[in-house]
């Protein structure tokens, strides 16, 4: 399995401020285009390319995008979400630090073809070297008459930097951040493209979705349709974190190999060579899954259908040795704290699994709390508002599925 | 609120953009990044530019974890 360097090939290749090099580089030639054919043919261009969402969702960004442009409301926003906030998942800040004026182009786009005159990036408070890189960045792209009463029309951009909590990387709680009011989500629809920012037609891309999109102008869909497979073209960044001895951040072909692959060979095996004990393929919210089935495709079908999801493509690899109870207690500390509260099965539903979870940790479960971490789990998956309620029980539950006789194993210890 | 920091706080003001509803997350987060906290000052100030309750303000600020409405200890 070979790394095949499409988003990434100008990573670390130029100093992050020139725009010169960039363009040099073969830079704003998607934005030329764009220019050229006209807003409605670069939405049916994206469309075409078979272009999804790289935030997690794997919504089609076409459709997206058409959806925003055909709303009669005005004005329209655009907000490209580098909030970056999924346990595992670092690949944003390789394009944001390593290739920004590409990640910049594609927000260009995306602003010219919705008809979005003010767009905004919204940072994970955490990477503050990018957010003042950006900063720094925005007022470049000014002097070069990329924003401001620019090439395009008038179209402004605002950096703004995230204030910490994780839900506020999901679409509606990025929003109500951005209108200034507690990050929470909300019932859909309406999706944000007919009700978002201000109650205005607003997209939401994620920044490698974004970064697709020059990509995609430059050369043409039917170019960019031979990478990958059939039904899922391009290629995805796999962050590769976890009890591997070579962590980072791979872009590979969709389907150009198994998660195997990519673990090995990348990867290069696990810490102390024990063997693998089971992987999250699409970060701290996909189900975990064991040893045994790590031999599916890069795809989102192929990771479907041994019972997981692609999700943001953070592959965390968790080791022989780990109980599968220390796996969810470190996952459960983390999401435990960072349910919004808008919907009750997330918001009590959430802090009971971490309840019981450390209980178990701390060697005192029962069997009524393995039946009650069940019921709670599966009941948030289906009962909740948002991506969040309704995807941080799966690995919960896939451990239980998968390794129950590490919770057995708890109980049967504890003193009568 | 001391004289350098008002003149600090203008000069935030101007590089968003001057005062908006579209620009005020951005805004108090370069108030809270430079300052280490949003003064009462500042939250008073754009409440009235902005047609924002003063409390609307506070029980957004207060949410996050990364925003402190305390005074600088
Ligand atoms: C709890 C939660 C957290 C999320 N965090 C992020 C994030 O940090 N970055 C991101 O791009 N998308 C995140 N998403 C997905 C967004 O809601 C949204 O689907 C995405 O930004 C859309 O962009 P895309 O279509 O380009 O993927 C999150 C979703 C949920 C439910």
């Amino acid at each position: 399995m070979k790394e095949r360097k499409v988003l990434t090939r100008r990573v670390g290749k130029y100093e992050p401020l020139d725009l010169k090099a960039y363009k040099d580089m073969g830079g704003l030639g998607g934005l030329r285009r764009a220019l050229d054919i006209g807003p409605d043919s670069v939405i049916e261009e994206i469309k075409l390319s078979g272009l999804t969402g790289r935030g997690g969702a794997g919504y089609p960004t076409g459709l997206k995008w058409g959806s925003a442009a055909r709303e009669k409301k005005t004005p329209k926003y655009f907000i490209c979400n580098a909030d970056e906030g999924e346990l595992g998942t670092f690949k944003d800040k390789v394009l944001l630090d390593g290739d920004p004026w590409a990640v910049l182009e594609g927000i260009l786009i995306a602003a010219y073809a919705i008809g979005a005159e003010q767009a905004y990036i919204y940072i994970k408070g955490e990477y503050e070297d990018t957010f003042n890189l950006w900063g720094k960045l925005a007022v470049e792209a000014k002097k070069a008459g990329l924003l401001g009463k620019g090439i395009l029309g008038p179209v402004g951009l605002q950096v703004a930097r995230g204030k910490g909590p994780y839900i506020a990387g999901e679409e509606f709680a990025l929003i109500s951040s951005l209108e200034m009011r507690r990050a929470m989500s909300r019932l859909k629809p309406p999706y944000p493209s007919q009700q978002g920012l201000f109650g205005k037609p607003t997209v939401v891309n994620n920044v490698e979705t974004i970064a697709n999109v020059p990509v995609i102008l430059a050369e043409g869909a039917e170019e960019y349709l031979k990478l990958g497979v059939k039904d899922e073209p391009g290629t995805r960044l796999f962050s590769l974190s976890g009890d591997v001895k070579q962590s980072g951040v791979y872009e590979l072909e969709m389907g150009s190999g198994t998660l195997r692959e990519l673990i090995d060979e990348f990867g290069k095996g696990t810490i102390s060579g024990r063997p693998i004990k089971a992987v999250q393929p699409g970060g701290g919210t996909s189900a975990l899954l064991a040893a045994d089935s790590l031999d599916c495709s890069l795809t989102t079908e192929g990771i479907r259908k041994v019972g997981s999801s692609i999700g943001t493509a953070g592959v965390i690899v968790y080791e022989q040795g780990k109980s599968g109870v220390d796996i969810v207690k470190g996952l459960m500390e983390f999401y435990g704290v960072e349910s919004c509260g808008r919907c009750v099965p997330c918001r009590i539903g959430v802090v009971r699994m971490k309840e019981i979870v450390e209980r178990f940790s701390d060697g005192k479960g029962t069997p009524e709390d393995l039946e009650q971490l069940r019921q709670i789990g599966k009941a948030c998956v289906v009962a909740s508002t948002c991506g969040m309620g309704q995807a941080f029980p799966l690995p919960v539950l896939s451990a239980l599925e998968l390794f129950g006789e590490d919770f057995e194993t708890v109980i049967s210890k504890v003193p009568a | 609120m001391k004289e350098f920091k008002r003149q600090a706080y203008q000069k935030l003001v101007e590089q968003s953009g001057g005062v908006s509803v579209e620009s005020l997350f951005v805004l108090l987060g370069r108030v809270q990044d430079t300052f280490g906290c949003v003064p009462r000052e500042v939250v008073r100030d754009l409440a009235a530019r902005t047609g924002f309750s003063e409390a609307l303000i506070y029980g957004a600020l207060t949410c996050y974890k990364d925003f402190d409405v305390r005074p600088e200890r």
